[in-house]
């Protein structure tokens, strides 16, 4: 079959049509919005490389009908494409960087300065000092695995084990799950999960103050998480 | 390919097939973690966005304009859009590994035509200006006329894609606004070439159509001050 022409591209293509179609071909995301869409992902990028879609979509023509200027249209399209530029070389601070998704691998969502706080979604452990593990010999079968980097599943099935717990009505159990899980992924990439269920289970057994301190935690370290959402629904935001 | 099915079918509102990549499921899932924030988003997309994290970051910052754009041509408000494309990709994130590299833009077209027939379904009309305002250009040398125009603009191309039907819009979208092939179309949404052809030859009608009858409108208004 024989491809066939575009609209835009036959020859005496009417105004008004060719003007709404290179619209809908400029339409896009605002960089704010790209920003947090990819964030949310966590796969957010920095802010200089946000505008760099490398979708194969020809922009529109430059060459402006009297329809176009009618509808300031072609001025859409052209200062459209002017202001993604624009916003993203601006300073504006704290847009600019990507809000740090911890425990996430993404390699270029870095803070620009060391938090002086964990700023991960997994806060607050109410494990007390006496309870953590020991080496008394050296030997504690207990200890964490300094060997080899922990697999996504064990970290999957710590998880499963809490929620398990709290899905049981055991909330105490489910919160020492994942104390156990903050021990033994410091860094979990599943630590924004785990501070869902920790949440949960905080409002199970009654703790509503704590619940609302690791939410506030969450919320203002994560607030484009998939989880935020959820998050403002439990504690009543 | 079965997600195929669901653009080729044209019936994006009715249950997806139930066998091979199962799109719906998920969408039900991610739709509710927007629309109804009581409900869990699973371990298991969490799982797989961390699982593909490599390929997510280069699908979606390859494929967000275009997502995005299938979004809005299938009826998503401006303002709904943003949450509408992270839907989408919170799909794809747990889909990937299923989905062949060359397969991708198909797959991402399929799952944003269900999230979009969701939405619809989900969001409560609010004005049309509304929604636009909310996403006018921060420009920073339009005058008000300037921005008034591109909000009329784009309401108006909202209307003339609201008035085409879905099946036609999904090929019009894809062939005059994504500029895909005819083959690269009928590889997406599973259907003929020859169907390909004519649902584009009857998309451009109504396209020009509704142009038409805007314009008879417009003129006839301005001619009547």
């Amino acid at each position: 079959m024989k491809d066939l022409n575009r609209l835009l591209e036959e020859p005496g293509a009417d105004e008004l049509e060719a003007d709404l179609l290179r619209l809908a071909r400029s339409e896009g995301p605002s960089a704010e919005g790209r920003r947090r869409i990819l964030a949310s992902l966590g796969v957010g990028v920095a802010a200089g490389t946000i505008s760099a879609p490398s979708d194969p979509t020809p922009k529109a023509s430059s060459t402006a009908s009297s329809a176009a200027v009618k509808w300031g249209v072609a001025s859409a399209v052209a200062i459209g494409a002017s202001i993604v530029a624009f916003l993203s070389l601006q300073p504006k601070a704290p847009t600019q960087v990507v809000a740090p998704l911890s425990n996430t691998p993404s390699a270029t969502a870095v803070p620009v300065t060391p938090p002086a706080a964990p700023v991960s979604g997994e806060l607050l452990p109410v494990t007390k000092v006496e309870d953590l593990p020991t080496l008394a010999d050296g030997s504690s079968s207990d200890a964490p695995k300094s060997v080899g980097a922990p697999s996504l599943a064990d970290e999957v099935a710590a998880i499963k084990s809490a929620k398990s717990a709290l899905a049981g009505g055991d909330a105490p159990q489910a919160l020492h799950e994942l104390d156990a899980y903050k021990l033994h992924f410091p860094r979990g990439r599943l630590s924004q999960e785990a501070t869902v269920v920790r949440i949960e289970a905080l409002i199970s057994s009654g703790n509503q103050a704590a619940a609302g301190a690791v939410a506030d935690h969450f919320l203002t370290a994560h607030p484009d998480s998939p989880y935020s959402a959820r998050v403002r629904t439990l504690v009543g935001h | 390919m079965a997600w195929t099915q669901t653009v080729a079918n044209d019936s994006e509102c009715e249950p997806p097939p139930a066998s091979g990549v199962a799109v719906s499921s998920d969408l039900e899932t991610a739709e509710g973690s927007a629309d109804d924030a009581g409900s869990d988003l699973p371990l298991e997309i969490a799982v797989a966005r961390v699982q593909n994290s490599d390929r997510l970051r280069r699908v979606a910052t390859t494929h967000l304009d275009f997502v995005w754009r299938c979004l809005r041509r299938f009826g998503v408000p401006a303002a709904d859009a943003d949450d509408a494309a992270q839907q989408v990709f919170l799909v794809a994130a747990q889909k990937l590994d299923e989905v062949p590299v060359d397969k991708e833009r198909s797959f991402l077209f399929a799952t944003a035509a269900r999230v979009a027939a969701n939405a619809r379904r989900s969001i409560h009309r609010r004005k049309r200006a509304y929604d636009n305002l909310a996403h006018v250009p921060e420009d920073p040398v339009a005058t008000q006329d300037q921005l008034a125009d591109q909000l009329r603009a784009r309401a108006l191309l909202d209307q003339v894609m609201e008035s085409m039907p879905e099946d036609l819009r999904a090929v019009f979208v894809l062939f005059e606004i994504e500029e895909m092939s005819v083959y690269e179309i009928a590889d997406a949404i599973g259907i003929p070439l020859g169907t390909v052809g004519s649902r584009l030859r009857r998309a451009r009608k109504a396209f020009q159509d509704a142009v038409a009858r805007y314009r008879a409108k417009h003129d006839f208004r301005r001619g009547a001050v």
